[in-house]
């Protein structure tokens, strides 16, 4: 009988502790390589929770997010070598520079439609891949910003980074799980559906875009910055377009439209990744393969197409 | 460095109007073919490198005479094999969805079709030898200057002509404009419009595929060279305003010559030179220099 299903709220919360037990007993329950594992996915996960804020609520393709991952990696990067503050403050300004970053893409991308969106932020983002290489100075061109010597010890044991690697995320996930439930992400996600009536109704539509825009480059850049802690180094690649991508395929695969998707999406990817790189070296052919058949067949993402078909009652209004 | 001599930065503008024109073979595909299917294609650069690929496999089997030739007429037609292939199966079927899901599917393009060139051709630089009646130089002042460079901007103007005679004096030319100011009429005036789409699509392949093929000599052909390729027609689409084959033009030399006197000035900065301009443009006349106010 459908009195005697759980709800979907039930059936979530459920999983939602068995997923917090698993994370914080990990160290205690799995190898080193499985760590390892945990903390990238962990901030892959992070990562693709923050750009759905634009692509998935607000419904804007963004391809500069990359670049913000790589402004906060190099930052801290750059502090790290370049002065001698200590740790935790060179912490700070990572996510900031990356916001200060999409603020000026933002500004300039905004102007015009959403194609000219796509295109603008994947050229902004080119650009500052393209300084990281040349300024080769700064930078270390393609051999990297290497940091190791500069981390704590606390942060080099892989149980030490994992924790903390799992605070800093748990704790953004959370804010960015009230800024979703609030009336801005509301707003956001009205301006998805119908942009001409926001306007209409009297709200800024532009400097709504551009506000969720800057916090989700915030996240990104702090994404960033916690990968560089991971590696001891900055590369590149952490600012390459293709960085843009790996959230855009998270955020589909697991789907847009429920919180928790992109996050379960970046899971799969990176497990997929680990997998099929035992086999092949062509990764990249294999995520083409994989966004093709995902937006021919799952336009809702794993999980948009598990919620349509569990057996569970929907919640009255969703 | 600036050199006192005129003559000089004369060159170096020609260089930059040599390279501009390269930029226009495959800026215009770009524009032309989002003026009337309404889809930027972003694996636009990635058909161009594949043109650049053919065309090194072409001259490497038959000899930088022959070769260079065969793969001038063969390759443009079999990229724009690929563009058909690729419009059938796959972008046929997205024209009515959202533009995030079109992009998404251009991009996957990128993904696939550039790991299999990586697959076939490796990563390494390839080099190809450009026809010994195009090689050399012509004195201009007390410069040298490339004779390729001036077969560039020839056939740049050539194409540019054709296109404009395409468009505007052919049959075919007036129907594809009439499909693009509005599909849905033209549908219904007994116009093919599937078919136009097709063709024009083609056509666009066709034009980055030429565009490959006549820039390969004077590139590194490497993976990458498809983003730097599509993020240049970027900045020329918007500065130019896209859907604008003219706007393209005026564009694409401009960005050229930029390009080539920020090159003299701050060789490592010279493609923020082009995020200027692109700026400029932005700030001033948002929907470019030829372009009209697009709604979308």
């Amino acid at each position: 009988m459908h009195t005697l299903l759980p709800t979907r709220s039930h059936l979530g919360l459920l999983v939602g502790v068995a997923m917090l037990i698993l994370l914080t007993t990990l160290p205690f329950i799995s190898n080193e390589m499985w760590l390892t594992i945990g903390i990238r996915l962990l901030i892959a996960a992070f990562f693709a929770t923050g750009y759905n804020l634009c692509f998935g609520y607000m419904g804007t393709l963004s391809l500069a997010h990359g670049a913000f991952f790589g402004v906060g990696a190099y930052t801290v990067a750059f502090l790290c070598a370049k002065t001698s503050w200590p740790f935790f403050v060179v912490l700070a300004p990572a996510p900031v520079a990356a916001a200060g970053f999409a603020l000026i893409v933002g500004y300039f991308s905004f102007r015009l439609g959403s194609l000219f969106f796509a295109l603008l932020t994947l050229a902004f983002g080119q650009l500052f891949w393209i300084l990281i290489w040349k300024a080769y100075n700064i930078t270390g061109g393609e051999y990297g910003l290497l940091i190791g010597e500069y981390i704590p010890d606390a942060l080099k044991s892989s149980t030490g980074l994992y924790y903390f690697v799992l605070t800093a995320v748990i704790i953004s996930i959370f804010i960015i799980r009230k800024i979703v439930d609030s009336p801005f992400g509301r707003t956001l996600l009205a301006i998805r559906e119908n942009e001409e009536r926001v306007e209409f109704l009297g709200v800024n539509v532009k400097r709504c875009q551009l506000i969720a825009f800057v916090i989700s480059g915030f996240f990104s850049g702090l994404a960033g910055a916690l990968l560089t802690i991971f590696s001891l180094a900055a590369f590149p690649d952490y600012a390459h377009w293709i960085k843009s991508v790996e959230p855009v395929m998270a955020c589909l695969l697991g789907g847009i439209h429920v919180f928790v998707g992109p996050a379960i999406g970046a899971a799969i990817m990176l497990l997929l990744e680990h997998l099929v790189l035992n086999v092949t070296v062509h990764w990249q052919l294999v995520l083409g393969g994989i966004v093709l058949l995902v937006i021919f067949f799952l336009p809702d993402g794993v999980v948009g197409f598990l919620a349509e078909r569990l057996p569970v009652k929907k919640k009255l209004g969703q | 460095m600036w050199s006192s001599e005129p003559a000089f930065i004369g060159v170096q503008l020609l260089v930059g109007i040599a390279r501009g024109m390269g930029y226009f073979f495959a800026a215009s595909g770009l524009t032309l073919a989002y003026g009337v299917l309404r889809i930027i294609n972003f694996a636009h650069g990635t058909f161009f490198m594949v043109g650049a690929y053919l065309a090194y496999s072409v001259t490497v089997t038959f000899g930088p005479n022959l070769g260079y030739w065969l793969a001038m007429i063969l390759v443009p037609i079999g990229v724009a094999g690929l563009g058909i292939v690729i419009e059938v199966v796959f972008i046929r079927r997205f024209y009515l969805r959202e533009h995030a899901y079109q992009i998404l599917l251009t991009f996957t393009f990128i993904l696939i079709i550039g790991e299999l060139t990586r697959m076939i051709w490796g990563a390494d630089i390839k080099g190809m030898f450009m026809p010994s009646s195009l090689a050399g130089s012509v004195l201009i002042g007390n410069n040298s200057f490339p004779i390729y460079y001036l077969w560039m901007i020839g056939l740049g103007g050539l194409v540019a002509v054709v296109i404009w005679f395409l468009l505007y004096k052919t049959e075919w030319g007036g129907v594809t404009r009439a499909a693009a100011a509005d599909a849905e009429t033209a549908q219904a005036m007994g116009v093919n419009v599937r078919k136009v789409f097709t063709l024009v699509f083609a056509f666009s392949s066709f034009l980055a595929g030429l565009g490959g093929v006549v820039m390969a000599p004077v590139f590194a052909i490497a993976p990458g060279l498809d983003m730097d390729i599509i993020l240049l027609c970027f900045i020329i689409v918007i500065v130019g305003g896209l859907g604008s084959i003219a706007g393209a033009l005026a564009s694409a030399l401009i960005i050229g010559v930029v390009y080539a006197l920020g090159v003299l000035i701050v060789p490592e900065l010279a493609m923020a030179f082009l995020f200027l301009v692109m700026i400029a443009v932005l700030t001033t006349r948002p929907h470019g220099l030829l372009g009209r106010k697009i709604s979308d």
